[in-house]
């Protein structure tokens, strides 16, 4: 970028001290970097970026597996588990114990969210794209961004570590509910286990706080010129506000963190009632408050089921306009919708807590303030859809994984107003219900969106197409196995099976749900097993895939005029923006593309608008 | 677009370095990190029905923080004078300053530590706070038990008992066995030693709590002046109502503010250290400006802390 | 940029009397020293416990006092002085006041939502729609309004001797109605 750097390269390894971006376009140039600084303790954002991407991707795996541990036992309790059983669970004769049960659901989750999720968003394709979209050379603080990544690493030994000490992995739920959480007797996972995973979360808290700050100074300060904030494609924008969310949000997570690892350990009382007696311990002393936790959790908790949504509404908003070869509809209005999204996001957390006793004038607030998420989602669903009517769709593989995305969007985000409105939350809380509507959201819309863009951006990541056969495959036998796993979790919830139970047919009235329940284990696995081919197709491809030049997929954005891949620095050609990146279709163009960096003289611009 | 010094005119936004934008990023999140502690301690301390404000009590002396409050004042201006020195090229100056920041710290953590000497001295630590009468004298018994070495005792016992209800190896069995023996032999040892009538009555009488508190406290003096090793034992002081909720508020507040701290003067060592090798120069104005923003939040926060915890 | 000393010297610009500002935090200082003084003449109950029977916590003066709580004016006014103070350290030690509307844009938000949260928790845990459970509370209360009596009731040595933490073996109705000790705290 400004190659007009000062030679002080002295302290351009210090984040405190870059005085501008400028100082860091020295270092790369000029001496060979080893291959440790080059792919492991590299500060390129790219390499960061895939090295977010191929750890989330095994962290996926990670998860899945524990998953099809709780799905095998929903379906076939405490039988033997094929191959995996003898392996893991050899003293219990390869059963599934009850204690290890709610490790496995409390491990899923934390996984899913804190290891593959997040980071697979704001990690992966945050650090590829927000430099690449916006005409940077790299992040505003490389170093700092390398320190997010490998931050991840002791929180994914932690909470590893917490399967092999004693009592095992946490078992609170990924909510860690106090007393549950806070005192050690109250149940296996209660001891080192669950000081084990607070501590992973802290360090997840640290990475992504160096994250977002790191993705807003970005944002806000490094823009090549011309890109003015409305000429943002919708993937930074919503990177923006994810960033925003994840700054604010987390560190109060992370101080509730610090204050239930005091109470296990130096005896705090911030969340332990006075008074209370948990399997034959003495009493407490002290006069916390459970309930306070709660609010705290959520507080961040909440605006983090946004930032584990927003960015891939953003990545597939780009990904629609581009396979429609039509304008993204309502640009303007996305954007804003957006912002109230994560602006209400803020204030409706306690629509989590409707059944924990909470006062029922806070419960009606948040009620009215969940409610009222629905106007912006669907705004930008309306607007998805505007922006593929009548558009020139291409059924590539980003493509069919983004309509999947709206479509599962949709499903989702109708079953969470049931559970937004109080009396009916009633019914439904803590029911498959909810679980069906969590992973409509989570897995059916985003992971959909992040396989999209994995294959969407794979082409700047290498300068190489992923197999679209392959993909389509992949995405085919997900989708299917997909609804049939989730869909029915709709009529357990209706039936009234709770989650978290590690053999609901214990209950006469559940009993006649088992065969609803092996059939959506079956896809589970079906659905499991498929991932592979995504893995394949991505390794594969790096080595063996389609050679592409800069821009296969004719799009505007500005990571298309770059190098693919980009070398270091990224752009050979200093970028210059001169419109927003969805000027698909212009009239009286001879490509249906109108690139962010292409510059028309006045003459022409007079007959580009009236059509000559 | 911009013509701040730091800033290329090739880039959009707005016109600081952007490692001052960060800073005051990084800045924001801060005030959410704290605004948890704080927030919980406010909603928490009004939504208990009482709270110790007797300053003989909790061994809060308003004087310390007030005096606390002052140094960190005083630092704040030497930081921003720092600053200033740097950006007219004083940079002797500017060290000296920043050193002069590094002490006036080092004062804040010594009188942060004895404030904090004083709650180890007086245990008004989370979890050891007695909150009724019964609580009182069981506390003391706990800590005469403790300093007999019959709790450790016991502990022993239940371990080994415990290992040898679960041995399977027969061979092994004997062994547990004597051990188990051994420990037995020391408890009744022990309790054999203690069996002065003294002990045994205040021991009795307090786990029945049918003792008034100054008698129990009368006797322990007592019994601390014939056996120097009751010393260990805490003085008897009044039940404290929400004395651990507020100790475990006091704590962390004060504990997470004096980790900043700690990180501030890891800052001052770096500028100071610059200072010395000769190397501080216009460059590091920003970087001055920034750990200056940073001790500046730092004292922010204390400016809150004071009359929350030393006053209300 | 950077090697460009005097631009520099002249975009820093605001030239603050730091040292006047620094006696208006000195001065607010021993301002809400004085606050707490007076309140404590005033108020009576806020730290000189006048009843030495009186539990080591606060309780309300409004009573004494005639129906004013200086308590609560005393902490409203520390706080609106703390508030200054830190309004004082954010536009002249920080700068606030010289940099561009972006920093309003960064803190306003922040403000709010530091606010927003105490706020949002206060109907939850500061204020009690139900009854709440404070055993410790209710077993002083009930140690203050029995009347003292010593049942030699005989003791279980053992117990609370086997490394167990004995807490509050008789949480709500005690045994024990003893008084707290008179002058005896530390």
């Amino acid at each position: 970028m400004s190659t007009h750097a000062p030679a002080d390269t002295a302290h351009a390894h210090d984040d405190h001290d870059s005085h501008g971006h400028a100082a860091h376009d020295s270092h790369g140039h000029g001496h060979e970097l080893s291959f440790f600084q080059k792919y492991v303790f590299s500060t390129d954002h790219k390499v960061i970026g895939i090295q977010f991407l191929i750890t989330t991707l095994l962290m996926l795996m990670v998860g899945g597996a524990l998953a099809l541990g709780v799905r095998w036992q929903l379906a076939y309790r405490f039988s033997t588990m094929p191959i995996v059983g003898q392996l893991v669970f050899a003293n219990e004769g390869g059963q599934i114990s009850p204690e290890f049960y709610t490790m496995l659901f409390t491990m899923h989750a934390t996984v899913m969210i804190f290891l593959v999720i997040i980071p697979i968003l704001a990690g992966a394709f945050g650090n590829f794209l927000i430099p690449l979209m916006i005409g940077a050379d790299d992040m505003a603080f490389p170093t700092l961004n390398m320190l997010s990544y490998w931050f991840m690493w002791p929180a994914i030994f932690f909470f590893g570590l917490s399967f092999f000490v004693e009592g095992g992995a946490s078992s609170g739920g990924w909510t860690n509910y106090p007393p549950l959480s806070a005192i050690r007797a109250a149940a296996p996972g209660s001891q080192d286990g669950q000081t084990l995973w607070l501590i992973g979360v802290t360090f997840i808290g640290v990475s992504s706080m160096m994250g977002s700050v790191n993705y807003m100074t970005t944002i806000i300060n490094m823009r090549a010129p011309g890109m003015t904030l409305f000429r943002m494609p919708m993937t930074i924008w919503a990177m923006f506000i994810t960033a925003i969310l994840q700054a604010f949000a987390l560190p109060v997570l992370t101080a509730a963190g610090f204050m239930i690892l005091a109470d296990r350990t130096i005896g705090t009382c911030f969340f332990i009632p006075g008074g209370l007696t948990v399997n034959n311990t003495p009493t407490t002393v002290g006069g916390g408050q459970a309930l306070l936790w709660q609010h705290l959790f959520w507080f961040y908790s909440h605006p983090a089921v946004y930032i584990m949504l927003l960015p891939a509404m953003g990545m597939v908003s780009d990904m629609l306009s581009c396979f429609s070869r039509k304008p993204l509809f309502g640009y303007k209005p996305m954007v804003y919708s957006i912002a109230a999204i994560a602006g209400l996001g803020f204030i409706v957390w306690g629509h989590h807590m409707f059944i924990s006793g909470m006062n029922p004038a806070l419960g009606m607030t948040f009620m009215i303030s969940t409610m009222m998420i629905a106007l912006p989602s669907a705004v930008k669903t309306f607007n998805w859809l505007g922006t593929m009517w009548g558009g020139n769709i291409q059924f590539t593989t980003p493509m069919i994984n983004s309509i999947a995305f709206v479509s599962m969007f949709v499903v989702g985000g109708l079953s969470g107003i049931f559970m937004a409105a109080v009396p009916v939350d009633i019914y439904i809380h803590d029911t498959y219900f909810i679980v069906a509507h969590f992973h409509y959201v989570l897995f059916g819309a985003t992971l959909f969106g992040c396989f999209g863009a994995i294959h969407y951006w794979f082409p700047k990541m290498w300068g190489r197409m992923m197999n679209e056969t392959a993909g389509k495959i992949h995405f085919v036998i997900s989708f299917i196995a997909f609804n049939f796993t989730f869909f029915p979790m709709h009529f357990l919830g209706a039936a009234g099976m709770p989650r978290r139970l590690a053999d609901p047919y214990n209950y006469p009235y559940l009993e006649h749900l088992l065969p609803l329940n092996q059939f959506m284990t079956w896809s589970a696995i079906v659905m499991g097993f498929a991932q592979f081919i995504l893995l394949a197709n991505f390794f594969l491809s790096i080595k063996y895939g389609k050679r592409v030049g800069r821009n296969p997929w004719n799009a505007n954005g500005l990571e298309w005029t770059a190098p693919s891949p980009p070398g270091h620095g990224n752009f050979d050609i200093l970028p210059v923006v001169y419109r927003g990146p969805y000027e698909y279709a212009t009239p009286n163009l001879d490509v249906d593309y109108f690139p962010q960096t292409q510059y028309v003289p006045v003459e022409q611009r007079v007959n580009v608008a009236h059509g000559h | 677009m911009t013509h701040g010094h730091g800033v290329s005119t090739l880039k959009m936004g707005v016109p600081i370095p952007n490692a001052k934008l960060g800073m005051w990023l990084f800045l924001g999140t801060e005030i959410m990190f704290f605004t948890a502690f704080i927030g919980t301690y406010i909603v928490v301390r009004l939504g208990s029905p009482g709270w110790p404000t007797d300053t003989h009590v909790t061994h809060i002396n308003i004087l310390a923080g007030a005096i606390n409050t002052f140094v960190l004042i005083c630092s704040s201006v030497s930081v921003v004078l720092a600053h200033e020195a740097v950006h007219q090229g004083y940079f002797t100056k500017a060290k000296n300053l920043m050193i002069l920041t590094l002490v006036l710290a080092c004062v804040f953590l010594g009188i942060k530590s004895f404030e904090y000497y004083g709650k180890f001295q007086h245990d008004i630590l989370p979890g050891h706070v007695p909150e009724s009468n019964q609580q009182v004298l069981d506390k003391m018994v706990r800590e005469l038990d403790v300093a007999t070495g019959l709790t450790a005792l016991r502990q022993r016992q239940v371990s080994v008992a415990n290992e040898l209800a679960k041995e399977t190896n027969e061979e092994r069995k004997p062994r547990l066995k004597a051990e188990l023996d051994v420990v037995n032999t020391n408890v009744s040892g022990i309790s054999k030693k203690l069996e002065t009538p003294e002990f045994n009555d205040l021991r009795r009488k307090a786990l029945a709590g049918t003792i008034k508190l100054d008698d129990a406290a009368k006797a322990l003096e007592k019994l601390q002046h014939d056996h120097p090793e009751f010393k260990v034992v805490h003085e008897i002081h009044k039940p404290i109502l929400y004395g651990n909720l507020f100790a475990s508020t006091y704590f962390l507040m004060t504990g997470f503010h004096a980790l900043h701290v700690i990180i501030g003067m890891g800052f001052f060592t770096h500028i100071i250290m610059l200072g010395n090798a000769g190397r501080l120069g216009f460059e590091h104005g920003t970087l001055v400006e920034n750990y200056g923003l940073y001790w500046h939040f730092v004292d922010l926060v204390w400016i809150f802390l004071f009359p929350l915890i030393y006053i209300i | 940029m950077s090697e460009q000393p005097h631009a520099e010297h002249a975009a820093s610009g605001p030239h603050v009397n730091y040292l006047m500002i620094f006696g208006a935090l000195c001065l607010l200082t021993i301002m809400s020293w004085v606050a707490d003084e007076v309140g404590k003449q005033m108020g009576g109950t806020a730290h000189a416990s006048a009843d030495a029977h009186a539990p080591a916590v606060a309780h309300e003066p409004a009573a004494a006092t005639g129906g004013f709580n200086w308590k609560i004016l005393i902490g409203g006014i520390v706080l609106a002085i703390a508030c200054t103070k830190a309004t004082f350290v954010l536009l002249y030690f920080m700068h606030v006041k010289f940099e561009g509307k972006w920093i309003w844009a960064m803190l306003l938000p922040t403000l709010i939502l530091a606010l927003a949260i105490p706020a949002a928790l206060t109907p939850d845990v500061a204020l009690h729609y139900y009854t709440v459970e404070t055993p410790q509370a209710d077993e002083y209360a009930n140690q203050q309004s029995r009347p003292e009596h010593h049942p030699d009731s005989p003791s279980n040595t053992a117990e609370g001797a086997d490394g167990k933490v004995p807490q509050e073996k008789h949480p709500v109705t005690p045994e024990h109605p003893a008084k707290p000790a008179e002058g005896k705290h530390p």
